[in-house]
């Protein structure tokens, strides 16, 4: 392997692991991978009866909290369903990167430098 | 002597250990009816009041949180079935009783594989113990918040059993009852008198003999729950459908 294309593998990795870790930041955040929930988004969207609670009698009343439905890209996986995450790039590109070097060196020794 | 004597401890020991275990037996659940979305109520419970019937299916229900150390946990779900039996007009928040069911694969944390886990046979196995069950005994400590024409508010204390992962434990849990008197405006969303009933509380993993060994560790034994029961006294099978 040359240095020209060690550093085309190590740019590609650095790419890999600067954009995984700004998708991790624009999503919130999170541990865990997760996508939409259906179900979870329709639960959340019917607040017809604590509305009318809220109307109809003077209580001061918190909204009841929730769990989200969303897509976040984590910092791990969230299971079979969501198998992208930081570490599934960040691994394999360090493992990738640390591969170009050994390989770009290797080639190095095998084809010694003649110029004096 | 002695020996009579170590016979009557044990026997001692015996009755003490069988009333223990008396006093944390619930009586059996009431049954779901065949639409399951509500329970068949106890015709002699029927009997003592006025009955409101949960309403699945519509605003969140059951919402809890426990603390770990990636993120916390979270989960919710909207399909309790269930009703209370509201005391007389002039003290209904002397329930006279009430069941709660809470399906554990109705619970959603928002990743999928999570839900599966928490559904499984290392944590609350919903093969074998498929609701979570809340049965009111009494209610005490009963105050009155507000009192208007057309809604009134009461700060009460629920006692009953609550059963999780097949174990049953007695437990008192502070709540608020709302009782809002059917009104057209209160027609539009749903028919009947409306009761709603809120409460926060927290429920131990090891009480429930949940006994996962990450409990303690990764994940908090504590969880705290918010419940919130909007109920009719026309029962969800007769509400109309909601048109989307």
């Amino acid at each position: 392997m040359t240095k020209a294309q060690r550093n085309l593998v190590l740019a590609l990795c650095g790419v890999a692991t600067v954009g995984s870790l700004i998708a991790y930041a624009a999503t919130g955040t999170r541990a865990f991978s997760r996508s939409p929930d259906p179900e979870l988004a329709q639960t959340n969207a019917s607040d017809d009866l604590e509305n009318l609670f809220s109307d109809e009698t003077d209580l001061q009343a918190e909204p009841a909290p929730r769990v989200k439905s969303e897509f976040a890209f984590g910092l791990l996986p969230g299971g079979p369903e969501d198998p992208l995450a930081v570490a599934t790039f960040v691994g394999p590109a360090i493992l990738v990167a640390a591969g170009a070097f050994y390989f770009e060196r290797r080639s190095r020794r095998a084809t010694p430098d003649t110029t004096h | 002597m002695s020996q009579r004597t170590t016979v009557s401890t044990l026997l001692a020991g015996v009755i003490v250990a069988s009333l223990a275990l008396a006093s944390h037996a619930a009586p059996p659940f009431a049954k779901a009816n065949p639409s399951n979305d509500s329970l068949v109520i106890p015709a002699e419970l029927a009997a003592k009041g006025t009955v409101y019937h949960a309403l699945p299916s519509r605003d969140r229900q059951v919402y809890f949180e426990t603390d770990a150390p990636l993120e916390n946990i979270k989960g919710q779900s909207n399909r309790v079935i269930g009703f209370a039996v509201a005391g007389a007009n002039a003290n209904p928040a002397q329930l006279a009783g009430g069941e709660w069911h809470l399906p554990v694969d109705s619970l959603k944390t928002g990743i999928a594989l999570r839900d599966e886990h928490l559904a499984g046979k290392a944590w609350l196995d919903a093969k074998a113990n498929p609701d979570i069950v809340f049965q009111i005994d009494k209610v005490k400590d009963v105050t009155t918040a507000k009192q208007t024409s057309s809604y009134a508010s009461y700060k009460v204390t629920l006692v009953g059993d609550m059963t999780i992962h097949g174990v049953s434990k007695a437990m008192s849990i502070p709540a608020t009852l709302t009782f809002l008197k059917a009104s057209d405006k209160t027609a539009s969303v749903a028919q009947g008198d409306l009761l709603a009933i809120k409460a926060k509380y927290i429920v131990k993993l090891s009480d429930f003999e949940v006994s996962h060994p990450v409990v303690g560790k990764k994940v908090a034994n504590e969880i705290q729950i918010n419940t919130v029961l909007y109920m009719s006294t026309v029962p969800p099978e007769r509400q109309p459908k909601s048109a989307d």
